[in-house]
């Protein structure tokens, strides 16, 4: 993820506007240009997601480029839902299409331009324009959020002691250029009373307050108030995620893993993220959007859902363990979704909460 | 950066805007901008400054959620081999239905196959076993908790000193026992060959054994060579034993629980601390004597009686919960002898098997590492949580006389054993007190000075807390027996010896 | 490879370097023993799951 500084007062310059970086089109990136007969290029599809296995279905022309990054390709379809085709690093996930390109290669640099048109004909998507990329989609492995974990969960004690490990870890390792510096003051983890939190950047600051107000709202039960603390939050801060959101994710997908597996009430869980992600709507980018609206549902991109199976079933050294490979793989991106998922936790682990399991 | 005072980079979503605006930039472009575009805010001194930090933004711009070198992780075998092109084997600890098909593939590759994975049909066993053999390949296990190649161990296992000790082994438990106590004497182990519990079966004819044997042959660290196992069936026992007396190396061949059958010229240990003492006299070119016990009879009966001397009449029982199946079944080898029959959810012989692993009846010796206790949690090697209960209960049972546990350590068990079970067993006494009653509890620690849990201080740790500790899994029934017979069965144990 | 190369050495006497699979504690120990070892990021086949082995059979299709 992007490591960005905030900024504070005073008076600046706007320097520049720039829509969908689009790297591919400036020449200085292109490391090895493509020789001009070569017509197209093949990837090999590794997984793919339950949500984007669904909607690549059909045949024809199924919907247009949005954005391209080296480690992804985002495209819109029909009816506006997303799927996008990512380099393995990124991992699975629900709208993910894992492919095989290269480690060397990008995924900017293989002649796909925004708006190229996206077929689907039989065993691959095919990303028109003059130079076409093919991706087989034959042998990927679907990918599914498991929401029932095959490994029994531990004590509500245990599960408290895997929280307050990982709070420490994401206290100490996360980037905070986003809300990583809310963690230490929201989560308790025994560290408060030796270190004394960094001082809160400018998103941070404005977050807190209606951090809280959310907290406490969802924990009365309160979810038609939801919508004003949601829409304070959702859309801001640094991260082609915005920050915010990747904090909302990580509070749905946990509330929804955890009802799910430690038999709480399920039903009022959804209605909380359903409140959540539709009151998110038109606040934020569309690739967010749909993150939000997958997380509502508990489906998560693999590596969020392993450290809460983590958190769930496992001993504080693995929840630990998948903790700081979260935070150093997403950077500030999987530092705000860490601060969601223990956010969600203790909203769980509260009997005295509406969504308690305990 | 040179002339640059502030930079931020931020999707230009409603609230991003409205921060932006409070900040100062402003403009009709940042009005205009959707949530999708992106807005890269710098305030710099001057036009050239602003350069090399939009040169800078587009660059980190154009990976999207890009993981360091280190953390990329290939999806398959195929994949992982282009990665690491000098790989030579594979650990492999899938679940037991998919383990065939990756366990060919790294077979394929020309890489050896540690397949700890256990539930894998006999069939996928018997077919990679053959296409190992036809490559000059080794296939340990499936079900293979154990090996240690080269003094590196794969899977569960301890911090062995290097030795001329080599072991061929179809448990995981029995090569910890036998090697650590090997390491206790200041021997050690050239190379520990896990087979995986089936390879001995009918069906698979001991491919994995034969050919450990062979490697252990060729090796010019191994002097001694020990076969560990439990009685296979009267075919591959004979191929075994016909491969043991032929061999250019001494070989002790333990198959737990059986003695020498009179005309084999093999030399036959019956428990797994007897094959570490025949193969260390091996070693040593002396033989020595067996003992029921390291330290004195005196010591061993003082230690007995002050054990039992608090017992209500009621305590009569033994009660095992082992982590493993073979010290299980050692336990259950040692004591049959001696105080009658033992039930068990892995017995010596049907007739034993307990109806209900769950709760103990009579004297029991419990594998709490056996399918219906493990599925869907960790190994009770790394979590004792069960354990712990089970002490629990077998307290409250006004029968119970001797808890008899095994306490591994080394590679893949739990960080801090006695931390994690003493104060249940302090509990545990204590329950038994509030009874009128003395719970016995009796240990042996499975590990060396050098494994990573700190040896002495699991010894003293539990030790402050009243366990009572023996050298070796074997040592630890016979004094629990003892014990549980106020001193009855000495008469058995020490006879011999006067 | 088929057969036994008269040049191949057993693992008994090459340095191990690992493709590990499954439980990443494994890959673990064996790093902290000094062991060269990468880890496979293992997912079962369509999940392990029948029902969508057939879904992902018909996406194919």
């Amino acid at each position: 993820m992007i490591n960005v500084h905030g900024f504070g007062n005073g008076r600046a310059r706007l320097s520049r506007l720039v829509t969908e970086q689009k790297v591919a089109s400036s020449p200085a990136k292109r490391r090895d240009s493509p020789p001009s007969t070569f017509a197209s290029y093949t990837l090999t599809a590794t997984s793919i997601g339950f949500a984007a296995a669904n909607r690549i279905r059909g045949r024809g022309a199924i919907g247009r480029v949005h954005s391209i990054f080296s480690g992804a390709i985002d495209v819109v379809l029909r009816g506006g839902s997303m799927v996008s085709i990512v380099r393995e690093e990124v991992g699975s996930g629900p709208t993910n299409i894992v492919t095989d390109l290269p480690r060397k290669r990008s995924m900017a640099e293989l002649g796909v331009e925004k708006s190229d048109q996206v077929l689907r004909k039989s065993g691959e998507i095919r990303i028109g324009g003059k130079r076409a990329v093919l991706v087989s989609i034959q042998h990927a492995r679907l990918y599914r959020t498991e929401k029932e974990f095959p490994t029994k969960p531990r004590s509500i004690s245990e599960i408290r002691t895997n929280v307050a490990a990982v709070a420490r870890t994401a206290a100490s390792r996360g980037h905070h250029q986003g809300l990583g510096g809310l963690i230490p003051l929201l989560v308790p983890s025994g560290i408060e009373k030796t270190k004394r939190p960094a001082a809160l950047n400018s998103f941070s600051r404005l977050a807190l307050p209606r951090v809280r107000s959310l907290l406490s709202k969802i924990r009365e039960g309160r979810i038609s108030d939801l919508g004003t603390d949601v829409q304070n939050l959702a859309g801001l801060g640094p991260g082609l995620t915005p920050s915010g959101d990747d904090m909302l994710s990580g509070l749905m997908a946990s509330l929804a893993l955890i009802a799910h597996n430690l038999k709480g009430d399920a039903e009022r869980v959804r209605r909380v993220n359903r409140e959540i992600a539709s009151s998110a709507r038109k606040r934020t980018t569309m690739l967010s959007e749909e993150y939000l609206s997958q997380a509502a549902r508990g489906e998560t991109n693999e590596h969020f859902q392993e450290l809460i199976k983590k958190m769930l079933t496992a001993l504080p050294n693995e929840a630990k363990r998948s903790a700081e490979l979260v935070l150093k793989v997403g950077e500030t991106s999987g530092t705000d979704t860490v601060l969601g998922i223990l956010l969600g936790f203790q909203l769980s682990l509260d009997e005295k909460s509406a969504v308690g399991v305990a | 950066m040179k002339g640059v005072s502030q930079a931020a980079v931020l999707m230009a979503t409603p609230l991003n805007k409205r921060v932006l605006t409070d900040a100062g930039f402003k403009g009709s472009e940042v009005e205009k901008a959707g949530p999708d575009d992106l807005i890269i805010a710098i305030e710099a001194a001057n036009e050239e400054a602003l350069e090399s930090p939009v040169a800078r933004v587009e660059e980190m711009l154009s990976s999207r959620e890009s993981m360091k070198a280190e953390e990329i992780r290939p999806r398959s075998l195929a994949s992982a081999v282009k990665v690491m092109s000098d790989a030579n084997l594979a650990l492999i600890s899938i679940p037991g239905r998919f383990a065939k098909r990756e366990a060919m593939n790294a077979l394929e590759s020309g890489l050896d196959v540690f397949l700890f994975s256990s539930n894998v049909p006999r069939e996928d066993e018997v077919e990679l076993k053959e296409a190992a053999k036809a490559r000059g390949l080794l296939v340990m296990g499936p079900d293979c908790g154990t090996s240690i190649i080269n003094g590196v161990v794969l899977g569960f296992g301890n911090v062995v000193r290097r030795g001329s000790v080599g072991i061929v082994s179809a448990s995981g438990t029995g090569i910890q026992q036998v090697s650590t106590l090997l390491d206790g004497e200041g021997l050690g182990l050239s190379h520990a060959i896990g087979t995986g519990g089936n390879d001995l079966s009918e069906k698979v004819g001991g491919t994995t054994t034969m050919e450990g044997i062979r490697l252990l042959e060729e090796d010019e660290d191994t002097r001694v060579i020990v076969l560990i196992s439990k009685p296979p069936g009267p075919k591959t026992s004979a191929k075994i034993l016909n491969a043991a007396s032929g061999s250019n190396k001494p070989v002790v061949v333990n198959f737990l629980g059986e003695g020498d059958a009179g005309a084999s010229k093999q030399v036959r240990a019956v428990t797994l601390e007897d094959a570490a003492r025949m193969a260390s006299g091996f070693v040593n070119g002396k033989r020595t004597g067996a003992h029921p016990f390291s330290v004195s009879e005196s010591r061993v009966r003082s230690l007995a009686q002050s054990e039992s001397s608090e017992m209500s009449k009621t305590q009569r029982y033994i009660r095992g919960l082992y982590s493993g199946g073979t010290l299980c079944y050692e336990s259950q080898v040692v004591l049959t002898p001696l105080i009658g029959e033992v039930f068990s959810n892995a017995p010596l012989k049907p007739e034993s098997r307990i109806d209900d692993a769950t709760v103990s009846r009579k004297n029991a010796c419990i594998d709490m590492g056996s399918e219906e206790f493990v599925v869907g949690r960790p190994h009770p090697m790394i979590d004792y949580s069960l354990r712990k209960n089970r002490l629990l209960q077998e307290a409250r049972d006004p029968e119970t006389a001797v808890v008899l546990l095994d306490v591994v350590l080394g590679y893949g068990s739990n960080e801090d054993p006695a931390r994690e079970i003493r104060h249940t067993i302090a509990s545990a006494k204590k329950l038994a007190g509030a009874g009128r009653r003395y719970l016995s509890v009796v240990a042996s620690i499975i590990g060396t000075r050098e494994d990573p849990q700190d040896l002495q201080k699991q010894a003293k740790e539990l030790a402050s807390v009243g366990v009572v500790l023996m050298p070796s899994n074997a040592q630890a029934a016979r004094f629990a027996a003892l014990v549980a017979s106020r001193g009855a069965v000495g008469r058995k144990l020490f006879g011999n010896e006067r | 490879m088929k057969g036994k190369e008269p040049e191949k050495r057993s693992i008994l006497k090459q340095k191990l370097k690992v493709i590990n699979l499954g439980i990443e504690i494994f890959a673990d120990d064996l790093k902290r023993q000094g062991v060269e070892v990468i880890s496979v990021d293992w997912q079962p086949p369509a999940g392990g799951d029948e029902e969508l082995l057939r879904l992902l059979e018909k996406l194919g299709a």
